[in-house]
């Protein structure tokens, strides 16, 4: 009897871990990871979905062929597949990759902006509901084809291409020049109703140097966030570039901003870093002050709503920046001189918010800037909330910026003394 | 049908019914207000007289022996040939080579006839050479009147024994001798002397085995009964030490000393520990193993609840906090009551070394019982089910080295868990000097080959060995068998549902865990139930801070040193070169 009882007890033991053990364990040699994932407008079908396929044997560096892909790229396998939809497209190309297909690890989502200037609802939806989505996975707006980007694009120094988006992810902090965004992020806010999208844009710059423009001697703007992805004059072993943003209205992209205006971007919503930019010298304009601009507080806002709801929005913007370098010689480090400096600083920047949110008002009609989010504190119920249809009276916000900046550091030096010689 | 419900009753909730056991009462919270030592709650006459338990000082005074029963076939006769006879008797002479009988005749006047019996091996020579000599040369005195008193006159006037005893029944005789007494009987008495001549072979004392430490004492019990409470008398002279004897085991006779401090250890819990070793019935207790598997509460758990030390350091720190210790004749190892699960993850170096480095050790013990345990299994979830929840070069570090690897990633676990508990044990077993280097060596050279034949990978070989290294780190041999054993199940968890499986298993060994009690003490005290932390459970506070003993032994005096234990500290005065 009491063998009888333990014979039971066993049995139900290893049928309770047998019958609800799910079985869905996949080896880690059953899976193909797709690292990065391109999106194209289809020549017959709607779409050409290109995968960035991890091999793993060549990152773990037991492979026996050479590389497999050229340098730095060589641990990734590129196929493309062109499909009706984007998941569909993943058990089509398991008919030739012979392990299942898995977004688990999945890093960046890469649209082109083809495809996105029709929409992106259609095909970010069933990737929302998949369930090996990673929400916190990258999204890029690319100029010219998604599959030239994956296929162009060698993280020289990373061995696997997905530190590439992972480093990405930090330095914009340190330049400023694009911004992040998430998957889930980006699907929310083409759902909402107090802000727009925009996604950061990468390209292939296949030329050199020549694409540079003309600097402030000759009239140009004293930024390095002057270019688009694609234009950045830069000559190296990889031609992928990131900078400058994707506006969208819903699901569609409407314009595009450039390195100077993410920056502003980043500022009005207190995710800059820091960077470094240079005004025009108030003494002598033809020559540029270097500066290391950095956000030391993140931005006031007060909205104001007249009955008739009217808005107001006005935004108070810390930025400290640093002198990093002075080309004309005369010496800002003087308190009097600094000053001068610190007005013509506050100038040039509120100058360029305004412009950028004027641009997003009469141009794109997106508010990207989440003022929305401000202005609905104003609103006791999300219903009015809603009546109110604050994204088409965006256009309409009056939105003032006031600068406050404080020139608190020379960098190491705390004298400029003219050059002796010279002339 | 009966089965199903007796299964459905097996499962559902049942009120608690008796089966608790004993149970360790508070204690009256004392602010020393209980007068201390004096009042002793009558646990002396509490034990049942099956095995009388004898006081330690084996009574050397002068007490009125018992009269002698009439007709008792147990008691010692007045013929000297019909004592040999019944000695011969008993031991199965002459086919029993070990006990030797030695007739001889004691030089007073008259001369008296006497025979000695002892067991060979078992006395010491040397002791023996010199009662002889006294008894047949230098004796020379003029009887006494009395036959009855011819036995006290030897003993208080001619044997110069340490201990001497005068019995008249056979049977303490033949107790007495065979733990290495010599008794010698008189012609025409009715009584023996018993006279301690113990000294057989053993080891001496040597350094711990399985308990090493760096800093602290290096001694370790070894298989004497007489020398492991020496070594604890030794650091703790206090009269108010006491240990208490019994015999156990019907074939081995073997020994069984309680020791505690009187005016410390809760009563109820020395009446509960003589109460479970009183009533054990048994015929061979040759270790403090066989003992503790016969008084634990829970033996179908896999922890311990009982603690097993080599460091008689360890077991006087112990004492002090009001345990108890038993320690058997013939094992190395004592047996301390109650102890916790984490008193079983201290080693008592924590406390030699200043309080950061023993937090410090108690912190590492800490996550290496957690790795002992989950390791392997927590790997298997991750490859098998929950590929995204590491970083993905991770993963395809793992996923690449896995390759070339022919078997599935459970196999190639098994392959290499089993690889390693057979070094273990194959360490432990192989001869001398062979056995210390099979462990590291066997272990590396076995990884390397494994993983140059692309039989598993090397990440794996990683883990198997962070998972033996911290089952290593696990400083109680007893508990860190039962992780290797739950290793395994997790193992069977983490392949079947993942982290859910996983998550199941802590929880079910979490419940299982705290249910356990040792000698009335739950085995998660002071976590489960909550009760006083204390400064001494998983972080070590400096010594000064050790006010109060463990709340959960309730000892009868729970203050160890007063709030300000650094006197100096309060006069400010400093030194006197002022």
């Amino acid at each position: 009897m009491r063998k009888a009882r333990v014979c039971i007890f066993m049995l139900l033991a290893v049928s309770l871990l047998v019958l609800p053990g799910c079985w869905g364990s996949r080896e880690t040699d059953e899976v193909a990871f797709v690292l990065a994932m391109g999106f194209d407008k289809g020549e017959k079908e709607n779409l050409v979905v290109t995968v960035m396929i991890a091999n793993p044997k060549v990152l773990a560096g037991i492979s026996s062929e050479e590389g497999g892909g050229g340098e730095g790229g060589g641990g990734a396998l590129i196929y493309s597949v062109e499909s009706y939809a984007p998941l569909a497209a993943l058990d089509l190309l398991n008919t030739t990759v012979d392990r299942r297909v898995s977004f688990l690890h999945t890093k960046a989502f890469l649209f082109s902006e083809e495809l996105a200037r029709e929409g992106l609802a259609k095909w970010i939806h069933p990737l929302n509901r998949y369930r090996e989505l990673r929400g916190t996975s990258q999204v890029f707006i690319c100029r010219g084809k998604a599959r030239d980007f994956i296929e162009k694009n060698k993280p020289v120094l990373e061995l696997s291409p997905t530190k590439q988006i992972e480093l990405l992810n930090m330095m914009s902090k340190e330049n400023g020049l694009y911004h992040n965004t998430k998957f889930s992020e980006f699907y929310d806010d083409t759902k909402s109703d107090s802000i727009h999208p925009s996604i950061p844009l990468v390209a292939i710059h296949e030329g050199g140097l020549e694409s540079a423009k003309p600097g402030i001697g000759r009239g140009g703007e004293a930024t390095p966030g002057k270019y688009i992805a694609g234009e950045v004059p830069i000559a190296g072993p990889n031609q992928s570039q990131v900078i400058g943003s994707a506006v969208f209205k819903g699901d569609k992209m409407v314009g595009i901003l450039n390195g100077q205006e993410t920056r502003y971007y980043l500022v009005l919503r207190g995710l800059f870093g820091r960077g470094i930019t240079a005004i025009p010298d108030p003494l002598d304009p033809n020559l540029p002050v270097g500066l290391l601009v950095s956000q030391s507080r993140s931005p006031q806002y007060t909205t104001i709503i007249d009955p008739e709801g009217n808005v107001t929005i006005n935004v108070d913007i810390y930025k400290e920046p640093e002198i990093i370098s002075i080309t004309s010689g005369y010496n800002y480090e003087d308190p009097t001189n600094k000053e001068l400096l610190e007005v013509s600083f506050i100038q040039q920047t509120q100058k360029g918010l305004l412009d950028l949110i004027r641009r997003t008002q009469e141009e794109f009609g997106t508010d990207i800037f989440g003022f929305g989010k401000q202005v609905k504190r104003k609103f006791w119920t999300v219903q009015t909330w809603k009546e109110y249809q604050w994204l088409d009276r965006y256009a309409e916000a009056s939105i003032n910026v006031t600068v406050h900046s404080k020139i608190r550091r020379t960098g190491l030096q705390l004298e400029t003394k003219p050059t002796t010689g010279g002339e | 049908m009966i089965n199903t419900k007796k299964f459905l009753e097996f499962i559902s909730y049942k009120e608690n019914s008796d089966r608790e056991g004993f149970i360790l009462k508070e204690t009256a919270d004392d602010n020393n207000e209980q007068p201390q030592g004096e009042n002793q709650p009558t646990q002396s006459e509490k034990p049942p007289a099956r095995k009388a338990l004898k006081k330690t000082s084996r009574a050397g005074g002068l007490q009125p022996e018992e009269d002698q029963v009439e007709g008792d076939p147990d008691a010692i006769r007045a013929s000297l040939n019909q004592n040999k006879n019944i000695i011969s008797n008993l031991y199965g002479l002459p086919e029993n080579k070990d006990l030797v009988i030695r007739e001889f005749v004691i030089g007073t006047d008259p001369e008296i006839n006497c025979f000695a019996v002892f067991i060979d091996g078992l006395t010491d020579k040397a002791i023996q050479d010199l009662l002889f000599q006294a008894l047949m040369l230098f004796a020379e005195r003029p009887l006494p009147k009395e036959k009855g008193g011819l036995v006290y006159l030897v003993r208080e006037h001619l044997l110069p024994g340490n201990q001497v005893a005068v019995k008249n029944l056979f049977s303490d005789v033949l107790t007495a001798v065979n733990m290495g007494d010599t008794a010698i009987f008189l012609e025409g008495s009715t009584k023996a002397l018993l006279i301690e001549t113990k000294g057989w072979e053993h080891r001496g004392v040597e350094r711990p085995q399985s308990e090493q430490i760096v800093r602290g004492p290096q001694e370790a019990f070894n298989e004497t009964l007489r020398a492991n409470t020496a070594l604890i008398r030794k650091i703790i002279r206090d009269e108010r030490l006491t240990t208490e004897m019994l015999t156990m085991g019907d074939r081995t006779r073997t020994i069984v000393a309680i020791m505690y401090l009187r005016d410390l250890a809760n009563p109820d819990l020395v009446a509960e520990v003589k109460r479970r070793l009183d009533s054990i019935k048994t015929d061979y207790i040759a270790d403090s193993g066989i003992l503790s598997q016969f008084i634990e509460d829970n033996p179908y758990n896999l922890n311990p609840t009982i603690l097993t030390t080599e460091r008689p350091d360890r077991v006087a720190s112990q004492l002090v906090e009001g345990r108890v210790a038993i320690i058997v004749d013939g094992s190395p190892f004592v047996l301390v009551v109650p102890t916790t699960l984490y008193e079983q993850l201290h080693t008592g170096e924590e406390s030699y070394i200043r309080w950061q480095y023993g937090s410090y050790l108690r912190y590492l013990r800490a996550l290496a019982f957690l790795v002992s345990f989950l390791a392997p299994g927590a790997y298997l979830a991750i490859v098998l089910f929950h590929h995204e929840m590491i970083p993905t070069e991770l993963l395809l570090a793992i996923a690449g080295n896995r390759e070339k690897v022919p078997f599935p990633s459970l196999i190639e676990v098994l392959l290499m868990e089993i690889s390693f508990e057979l070094i273990r044990e194959a360490g432990i077993r192989l001869p001398g000097v062979i056995g210390g280097t099979i462990g590291i060596v066997g272990a590396l050279i076995l990884g390397q080959a494994a993983v140059q034949a692309n039989i598993v990978s090397p990440i794996l070989i990683i883990l198997v060995a962070i998972t033996g290294l911290a089952s290593f780190a696990i400083p109680d041999y007893s508990l860190s068998f039962a992780l290797r054993i739950y290793r395994f199940i997790y193992i069977a968890l983490g392949v079947t549902m993942g982290f859910f499986g996983i998550a199941i298993g802590i929880f079910a060994q979490m419940v299982l865990t705290a249910n356990l009690k040792s000698f009335g003490v739950p085995y998660l005290s002071p976590v489960g139930p909550r009760t006083v932390g204390g400064v001494d459970v998983v972080y070590r506070m400096p010594v000064f801070f050790h006010e109060k003993r463990p709340d959960y032994i309730n000892p009868q005096d729970i203050t160890r040193q007063p709030r300000v234990s650094r006197g100096w500290i309060k006069d400010k005065g400093g030194g006197t070169n002022d």
